[in-house]
């Protein structure tokens, strides 16, 4: 891979191509979730992280610059605006900013244990597209509940995932745990095939 | 116009390159580079329009001018204004999805005005002879049109060079003698071409030198007269495409066995959405024969093929096996379907798992090696198949095709785009698999391979210019 | 023609901006069918009758939906009532930015050459765009190879799901490696690299139709949010 940091228009394209092709299996996956509370509050995101790190891992290995993730973060935050949460765009933006920032020493795009620790900070702070947009849309959906006459244990069963601690805190480890095991598995097939191949 | 002195390149990853070249091309000339697979006529493309080194990097060293100006000194985008580059494959470098865009793309990206911009193209489009498709969407248009589009979008530019890398490579019959015109009126108005090819025959005309590389150097020129006096033999021994046209005939010395019609269709059709693709298709395939079927592109020859390997079901009718009605699920199992696109064929990590998968008993394993050996492919068994040449790649399909132990294979393309001398390994593996019983239907446009191995001709005849095809099976042989 | 009654680039980017600001600032959420609707009108004035069919199907089984919960008590089992809340408030920002999705590439990186953006943007944009077809036919190559291999067979995929994953997933990505780089050539032997503003062949003047859009499209949004105060 070239030593220089600027990007070629070959990085562009790549970033974009790969991108897509994360944001494709993420949305693919969570709206077939979408179908059981259970599975698209507590597992889906686990599930989407750990068949993304391959992808992911290959993205930023090939590309071997910064701002990669940046990059497909502030891409991801655009469709997730697209779709009117636009709050998610900036937080997208910040989870970014801290995976560059793990990925900054030169020579971390290679280095598996870094990536491996971006994707799983990344899993961890990718809970935030369900969290979210239920903590702004709440109040709304509350009252909205409310005057329907729902009772208020109906309501909190909704979320009781997300506020009882115990399951928060499966979540999040589940999440993190599905990202980090997505990326030993990445690690297996960029050594079982893309280096052989010589793409990386 | 194009100076080319003591040029040397290597490959930054690899081996490959070429050595101590120079060549000379004039105003107005065009030059054919050829070969066999891997003797640096890519390179020398790459190296007259720029992309190597700056985008294939390696190490160059000696002189390259185009129109009087050193190369090295030039950046991408002004080469790109003096160099028009043809590629391969055209759908893989559409940046748009009408022409209207595709064409305008590279005078775009010089930042002209719109006015100018506009003008330009629709001079292009003009020249190009794309009118009467202008509206269409590019994935509708023809391999021929796809190819004349993408010269358009270079010819905007007003290049005075042309460098074509294998164009014909994924046009039928119909598509290469339309880019001959194209290119034919192209060196007339005085652009200069400089083109890499394996199929001679269409260029004959055209051309006014033939270089003839090996192993990254240059052997010979010679002009069309003294390339047509080659004798065959000679030819073949530098692995040449043939140089005549016409029609693909039979081999001499084929016969065709009586025996029973290992798989038969029977008013095979196909619809897909509102299109019917096939209708009413019949036709029968002698067993251990080699068989082919050609026909335009998009008369559906890959969807018959498809069908009959059963990865595709059948809107009607019905597809025998040894004279019993077969179902797609048993059709698969019986039935080998080779694609014509390597890229998403291989799953594994070396070329021998690629083979032998999870089998690893020991007369497999030795078959295995033969096979490899004699495919070329057994220096390159620990080897990832993405590492591999084109060619190559097509060699191994091809390799695994045979090697599957199913009765019927059906490939789709097997040697477009390959030199002679891999062309007749290809045709020879068919021809002894066929005696050794296996039925070999083979999708091609290619006569010589024809020629070299096929007991028979299915041609899918459109009577039509829009589908359903009136599939008109014709045998040249009655079975 | 539905390419002349098209708005341009800018009256959709200000659509999109008056609608999620409508969305975010609007007191009351049953009420954003004044936006809802608002779009639709939208829509219809551009000839996009497919879309608005479309999805006005679905917005009205949404209503339903909503006065049955709101109602009649009635309690969902596969989706949760929460997201028929959200997709009902969020209905306006989804089909404009359908509609600018769907704008044609072309129109894309025209403005996009206008407001000087760099070169690599457009592309990245062009891309995209050509993506999702060329990915689909890719895939279903990948799955057609390995159907044919005998790969694709129930009990493999069950009992095997990491090697599966693998079988699909390296091929693909090595093909999408390679269309990267078959498209990056392309690119550069074009000219791409050259730096400074890029050119574009269509080129659209905003029209006083535009500019009412634009205001049209002001007043609903304010109108919106002050009424969604009234009634919160």
């Amino acid at each position: 891979m070239q030593e220089t940091n600027k990007w070629t228009v070959k990085d562009v394209i790549t970033t974009v191509l790969l991108s897509a092709v994360l944001i494709v299996i993420q949305l693919v996956v969570n709206m077939v979730c979408m179908a059981n509370d259970f599975v698209s509050m507590v597992l889906s995101v686990g599930i989407t992280m750990f068949m993304c790190a391959p992808v992911y891992m290959l993205m930023v290995s090939r590309i071997g610059k910064r701002f990669v993730t940046l990059i497909y973060m502030t891409i991801l935050g655009v469709i997730f605006l697209l779709m009117g949460n636009w709050f998610l765009l900036p937080y997208y933006i910040v989870v970014g900013i801290i995976c560059e920032a793990i990925l900054w020493k030169r020579g971390s795009c290679e280095n598996p244990n870094r990536l491996t620790a971006s994707w799983t900070v990344a899993s961890l702070l990718y809970n935030g597209v369900n969290l979210l947009p239920i903590w702004f849309f709440w109040d709304t959906y509350y009252d909205f509940a409310i005057s329907s006459g729902m009772e208020q244990s109906y309501i909190d069963s909704y979320v009781h995932y997300y506020t009882s601690p115990g399951w928060l805190v499966f979540i999040l480890l589940f999440t993190a745990l599905m990202g980090f095991l997505g990326c030993l598995v990445g690690r297996r097939l960029i050594c079982k095939h893309f280096k052989k191949a010589g793409v990386l | 116009m194009i100076e080319l002195k003591n040029v040397t390149f290597q490959y930054a990853d690899a081996e490959r390159g070429v050595y101590d070249v120079s060549l000379r091309v004039d105003k107005g000339e065009c030059v054919v580079l050829t070969g066999l697979s891997g003797c640096g006529k890519t390179t020398l493309t790459r190296l007259v329009n720029g992309l190597a080194p700056a985008y294939y990097q390696g190490s160059l060293s000696g002189e390259i001018r185009i129109d009087g100006r050193d190369i090295r000194s030039m950046k991408s985008w002004e080469i790109g204004q003096l160099v028009g580059s043809v590629f391969q494959e055209p759908k893989s470098q559409f940046f748009s999805s009408e022409m209207n865009g595709e064409v305008a793309f590279a005078s775009e990206n010089c930042g002209f005005s719109g006015e100018e911009i506009r003008r330009r193209t629709d001079e292009a489009i003009r020249r190009l002879c794309l009118i009467p498709v202008r509206d269409r969407p590019l994935d509708k248009l023809s391999s021929g049109e796809k190819q004349r589009t993408a010269i358009a979008s270079v010819y905007a530019l007003r290049p005075k060079v042309f460098v074509c890398d294998e164009p014909t490579a994924n046009l039928d019959e119909e598509g290469i003698v339309e880019l001959a015109q194209t290119l034919a009126e192209l060196k007339s108005a005085g652009y200069t071409l400089l083109i890499a090819e394996h199929r001679l025959a269409w260029l004959m005309e055209l051309a006014d030198r033939f270089v003839y590389l090996k192993d990254g150097r240059i052997i010979q020129e010679y002009i069309p007269e003294a390339v047509s006096a080659l004798p065959e033999e000679e030819r073949k021994g530098m692995g040449l495409r043939r140089v005549t046209t016409g029609a693909a005939s039979l081999r001499s010395d084929s016969h065709i066995k009586k025996g029973t019609l290992v798989l038969q269709a029977k008013r095979l059709s196909k619809r897909n959405q509102k299109v019917k693709i096939l209708d009413n298709v019949s036709f029968g395939v002698q067993k251990g024969s080699v068989t082919a079927i050609t026909g335009k592109n998009g008369a559906g020859k890959t969807t018959l093929a498809l069908l009959l390997s059963g990865l595709v079901r059948q809107s009607g009718g019905e597809v025998l096996l040894n004279e019993r009605k077969a179902r797609a699920a048993c059709r698969r199992k019986h039935v080998y379907y080779c694609s014509n696109d390597m890229s998403t064929q291989f799953f594994t990590a070396s070329v021998s798992e690629e083979l032998l998968n999870t089998e690893l008993t020991e007369s497999k394993l030795k078959s295995a090696r033969e096979l490899l050996k004699r495919m070329g492919l057994y220096a390159y068994k620990d080897a990832h198949p993405a590492t591999l040449s084109g060619g190559q790649k097509q060699r191994l399909a091809v390799a695994c095709a045979l090697f599957s132990g199913r009765e019927i294979l059906i490939l789709d393309e097997p040697t477009s785009g390959l030199d002679g001398a891999n062309m007749e390994l290809i045709a020879a593996e068919l021809r002894a698999a066929a005696n050794a019983g296996i039925t070999v239907i083979v999708i091609t446009h290619d006569p010589e391979l024809i020629e070299c191995c096929c007991d028979n001709i299915l041609e899918i005849q459109d009577r039509f210019d829009t589908p359903p095809w009136k599939c008109e099976i014709q045998y040249h042989r009655e079975p | 023609m539905r390419a002349e009654s098209a708005f341009s680039v800018p009256v959709k980017l200000w659509a999109l901006l008056c609608v999620l600001v409508g969305v975010s600032f609007g007191g009351n959420v049953l009420l954003t069918c004044i936006l809802t609707g608002f779009a639709f009108v939208y829509l219809l004035l551009q000839r996009n009758i497919r879309l608005v069919i479309s999805y006005g199907c679905f917005y009205l089984l949404l209503a339903l939906l909503l006065v049955a919960i709101r109602y009649h008590g009635l309690h969902m089992v596969v989706f949760s009532e929460f997201y028929v809340l959200m997709f009902w408030n969020l209905s306006a920002v989804v089909l404009v930015s359908w509609d600018l999705i769907t704008t044609p590439p072309g129109e894309l990186s025209a403005f996009l050459s206008r407001i000087h953006a760099p070169t690599a943007l457009i592309l990245g944009l062009l891309v995209v765009f050509r993506f999702f077809p060329t990915m689909r036919a890719e895939l279903k190559g990948v799955g057609r190879s390995m159907k044919n291999r005998g790969l694709t067979a129930p009990k493999q995929l069950l009992l095997h799901p990491l090697v599966s994953f693998e079988y699909v997933l390296v091929p693909f990505l090595l093909r999408v490696l390679q269309i990267a780089d078959q498209l990056s050539v392309s690119a550069v032997a074009r000219c791409a690299e050259r730096p400074g503003v890029r050119g574009s062949y269509y080129g659209r003047k905003m029209t006083y139709r535009d500019i009412a859009m634009i205001a049209a499209w002001t007043v609903v949004t304010v109108g919106f949010v002050f009424l969604g105060r009234r009634f919160a």
